[in-house]
Formats: structure tokens, sequence, C-alpha cells
């Protein structure tokens, strides 16, 4: 086993990760601020958004709870964060670098940041996807269902109370 | 050389061959066996647990790591006794690790005295593999740490 081994520079850390993520450009802003002018306040579909049973009152930001698909009424409309296949994945990751804590405290620390930067990449990766897909739609002109928006806010908001819960 | 200079140490140049001629024949008496494979893969996997549970219990896992050495010197047929009594019996079966088993005990007692850092109880539970490995007979030991 390796008494110490040197960080390279195709290895990702959590300080990378930061590093890297771009700031949005006013244009991507205000685009989007374009599109939830779209819905405003007494338009009839934004009153089928905040009207649909799920979640949005009694739940919204409940950021206390532990498990935010565990109290969706309608779990079908949140998708995991990460696929069985990575989560599966992750875990056992995770177990081995505490397990070889013992024989090489350092590295496995610095193990242990790197796969908090897979982690956040995967997350980052997929929620941009999921974005970039609405955006698509948007641009050939598509209309965006409000059920579409609705589950991805949800997205986000699972994303978001997890972030805030984590322990 | 090692264990007669120890036991020398302990009882006196005169009579350590005397005590060490006795451990010999009081292991004898023994009747140590091997494991099944698949007793052999449960010890492989409640040691994994003990090194895993450091990292949030570095005082638990040393405690569980003894008491996971006393168990598979048990299942391989030596006699429940106390520390003085198992260091003594290992020290002629497995002379190469016992200063390793001894060193870690003693930092469990440095422990219970508030007297040893984390880092002594990592280098505990590495002692404590040492024999852990010798015992379970793996084919590929994990390298063991002299103590001087």
């Amino acid at each position: 086993m390796m008494i110490e081994r040197n960080r390279t520079t195709d290895q990702l850390t959590t300080a990378d990760f930061a590093d890297r993520t771009p700031v949005p450009e006013q244009s991507e802003i205000s685009s989007w601020q374009q599109e939830s002018e779209q819905y405003p306040r007494g338009d009839r579909r934004f009153e089928e958004l905040t009207a649909t049973p799920a979640l949005v009152r009694d739940e919204a930001l409940d950021v206390s709870s532990s498990d935010y698909r565990a109290q969706d009424k309608n779990p079908a409309t949140v998708t995991p964060l990460f696929s069985e296949n990575e989560i599966g994945d992750m875990r056992s990751r995770w177990n081995n670098i505490q397990a070889e804590f013992v024989d090489e405290p350092r590295q496995s620390v610095q193990q242990a940041d790197q796969l908090v930067a897979t982690a956040m990449q995967r997350l980052a990766e997929g929620f941009a996807r999921e974005r970039a897909s609405l955006e698509q739609q948007w641009d050939s002109g598509d209309s965006v269902s409000t059920e579409d928006l609705r589950v991805a806010l949800q997205r986000y908001r699972a994303f978001f109370g997890r972030l805030l819960n984590a322990a | 050389m090692r264990r007669y200079d120890r036991t020398a140490r302990e009882v006196g140049p005169q009579r350590a061959d005397a005590v060490l001629l006795e451990r010999e024949k009081r292991v004898e008496r023994f009747h140590i066996r091997e494991l099944a494979a698949d007793e052999r893969e449960q010890f492989v996997s409640d040691w994994r647990m003990v090194q895993s549970r450091f990292v949030d219990d570095p005082q638990g896992a040393v405690v569980e790591a003894d008491v996971l050495v006393n168990r598979l010197m048990v299942a391989r047929g030596y006699p429940m006794s106390q520390f003085d009594q198992r260091a003594a019996d290992i020290s002629v079966t497995h002379p190469r690790v016992v200063d390793n088993y001894r060193a870690a005990h003693l930092i469990a007692l440095r422990h219970a005295q508030g007297q040893a850092n984390t880092e002594d109880l990592r280098n505990a539970i590495i002692y404590y593999r040492s024999l852990f490995d010798e015992l379970l007979q793996t084919g590929a030991p994990h390298h063991t740490r002299e103590v001087a």
C-alpha cells in the first residue's frame, strides 16, 4: 500500500469543483426571468400550479423532514437524485475509504474529498441536463407544460432540502 | 532470542529457560484447529467493521479489536484466559507478532488512563491486526509493524 499518493491534477477535489462552478451569465438569468413572466399571478396555469395538491403548501420547504420522497403524496413525480447503481457504487466506495482510514488516514481523507466532489459533479450534471432539456423545449417553441415545471421545481426543492438537511 | 530476553527480564535469567519450556508444554496440550472458510470470512468481515468503526469511535474500535482477537483465539482452540496468559501462549505460537499484541494492549490500558491519543489508538488497531491476520492464516498477511 502506498504511504502517500501525490495528488495529480486529473483527480477531482471539492476545491476544483468550487473553482469550476460557472457563474451564470446575465443573459441566462434574464432568460429565466422572462420565462417566469409567462406565468404571472392570476394566470390560470399559475393557479393550477399552486392548487396542485402535492406538497406545495403544507410541506413547501419543510427542510426538517428527513426524507422528502417518503412524504411525497405522489412519489412517482420525484425522480431520485442518483440512480440505484450510482448509489450502490458510491456507498461501496465510501465504505472502502472509511475502512482504510486506519491504514492511511491522510489518503483516506483525500479520497473522501474526491468522492464527495464526484457526487457533487454528478448531481450538478443531472440538474444541468434537466435544465438544458427544458430550455431546448422553450427554444424550439414547444410549450413546456406546467406539470413538467412542477416536477422540475420539486426536484430542485428535494435537492435543496437535502442540502440544508444534510447531517 | 527476543523471547528469551523478555522472559529473562520478567522472571530472571535463572528461571527464563524453565518458564519458556513450561509455556511450550502448555501450548502443546491445546487443540489448535483451522477455521472453516465461512468462519474465516465472518472474521474478516467483522474485522472490517471494526476498522470502519474507528472513524466514529476510535476507543470503541480498539475495545472491539481486542474482543475480536480473543474470539478468534478461542475459535482457533486457545483456552480463555487473562491477557498475560494469552500473550504467553501467543509468544509460543506466533512469536513474530506477540510484541505487537502486547503493544496494542498497552495502548488500550494507557487510553483508559487518558494517556493515549487518536494516533496511538490507530496504531493499536494495526498492532492487533498483525496478530489477527496471523491467527487467520491468510495467504497474504498485512505488513506488520515491529514494535521497538
